[in-house]
């Protein structure tokens, strides 16, 4: 779980500090304050559920959705979030949907023309995250930690397979639902 | 001095900007981009490119160091990120500086320093390079580089020239034959005919063809017959072919063919 809690991207952090820098050079408060608020309460998350297998599924919606707003306040709201279910007895390995946004984030070119759309929704026993596609054209190599990473989680706490449906549309991963009751 | 701006946040951006504009007014940004494409365009179009490159490692299409893959870059280059574990040893091959963003202006001003052009006095001036050594081609909104040494032939047809590279390669480029004989070096490729320019190391076999022209092999093949046309014929023989000795000649002069064109000039 260290493991796990090491490899959140320190880009982030950096990059973070510099969008704040920005908006306080730009003498904008309260863009300032939400900013370094959510900062906060995405850390906080971020540190209590590195220290469990499984966490709330309702839990890690706020924790990618805290995500995914800090990242809008650098890239000018181009990212769009929508969660289409919920899952009140749903659990999930922590991190999982943060690593899988931030794979759309690194894979793809977007802007205020062309946002970078990612859904998560619930489609018979999985949980799904999908992101429209527009690959970055001078990419550098991935290394695929993120999936690979995700994938032998689901093989160590539930045995059980993630799905990733790539297309040249849509790039949708899905991860199998665990039930709070199965957790043992 | 001119300066280029590559840089997807608009804050960062405008912070440079201004930066800039304190430190020494007479810095002139002659462009701004969010994108490694729009960059390589400018670049590519440039007739001059500009003193000071600033680039953002990471923007909405890629890496910029991919630049240095598409383009000869002779710009002095700063770099800036936010953070980059690896980026290191790439700096340290391609560029004058990084600056860690937000960028401190103490140590823009050194970085500028760096990057300020020597005084010409005391350098002589280096000949500028007369032949290309890559060639950037479009396809769709994309770029590819070509290296002038992986070429193999240029062929023309319908106003497009196709590179057809040494390992099989064809791509369609706009350039027109006649600016492209200009832009590469002759000790190392010939203008065969209207269609074909050839690099030494492509002609596979010559053949007579009636009594003025020779008929060509090309490697890799090429469906087009090619010939080189009568006018054309002398000056391969008497020039080209003869100073490249070292080719494996597959085909031995026919000087009598030779002197034959030499009556005609002559008459």
């Amino acid at each position: 779980m260290e493991n796990l809690k090491s490899q959140l991207n320190p880009h982030f952090l950096f990059n973070s500090f510099n969008t704040l820098d920005g908006l306080i050079e730009e003498d904008n408060k309260d863009r300032s304050l939400s900013f370094v608020e959510n900062l906060t309460a995405f850390y906080r998350l971020v540190l209590e559920h590195g220290k469990s297998k499984l966490v709330s599924f309702d839990d890690e919606l706020k924790l990618v959705s805290l995500y995914v707003n800090l990242l809008n306040e650098r890239f000018e709201d181009s990212i769009v979030l929508e969660v289409q279910d919920t899952c009140a007895d749903c659990k999930i390995p922590p991190l999982v949907l943060q690593i899988l946004a931030e794979n759309a984030v690194k894979h793809n070119e977007f802007n205020g023309q062309n946002i970078l759309t990612i859904k998560i929704y619930r489609s018979e026993n999985w949980i799904c995250v999908s992101n429209n596609r527009r690959p970055k054209q001078y990419p550098v190599a991935s290394s695929k930690s993120g999936l690979e990473n995700i994938m032998q989680r689901y093989r160590l706490i539930s045995n059980q397979e993630i799905v990733i449906e790539p297309s040249d549309l849509e790039f949708i991963v899905k991860l199998p639902i665990i039930y709070k009751e199965s957790e043992n | 001095m001119t300066a280029l701006l590559l840089e997807d946040e608009i804050i960062a951006s405008n912070r440079l900007q201004r930066l800039l504009a304190e430190i020494d007014p007479d810095i002139e940004i002659v462009a701004t981009f969010t994108s490694i494409q729009e960059t390589a365009n400018y670049l590519f179009e440039a007739a001059v490119q500009p003193d000071i490159l600033f680039l953002d490692i990471h923007v909405l299409d890629g890496n910029s160091m991919e630049l240095f893959k598409l383009l000869d870059i002779t710009s002095k280059v700063i770099f800036t990120t936010a953070y980059d574990e690896y980026a290191v040893e790439a700096f340290r091959k391609n560029a004058t500086d990084y600056l860690l963003k937000p960028i401190k202006k103490d140590q823009l001003v050194d970085a500028i320093s760096k990057a300020k052009p020597t005084t010409k006095a005391l350098i002589p001036a280096l000949p500028e390079e007369q032949y290309k050594s890559r060639f950037l081609i479009r396809f769709g909104n994309k770029i590819k580089s070509i290296k002038t040494e992986e070429i193999a032939y240029i062929f023309s047809k319908d106003k497009i020239g196709f590179f057809f590279t040494r390992d099989g390669q064809k791509i369609a480029s706009d350039y027109k034959l006649q600016d492209l004989e200009e832009m590469l070096d002759p000790q190392k490729f010939f203008r065969l005919n209207r269609q074909f320019i050839g690099h030494l190391d492509s002609i596979d076999k010559i053949k007579t063809h009636n009594a003025s022209r020779l008929l060509i092999s090309l490697k890799p093949a090429i469906d087009e017959e090619v010939i080189i046309s009568t006018e054309r014929t002398r000056a391969f023989k008497n020039g080209w072919m003869v100073k490249s000795i070292h080719i494996n000649f597959r085909y031995h002069f026919n000087f009598f063919g030779l002197s034959r064109i030499k009556k005609k000039y002559n008459t």
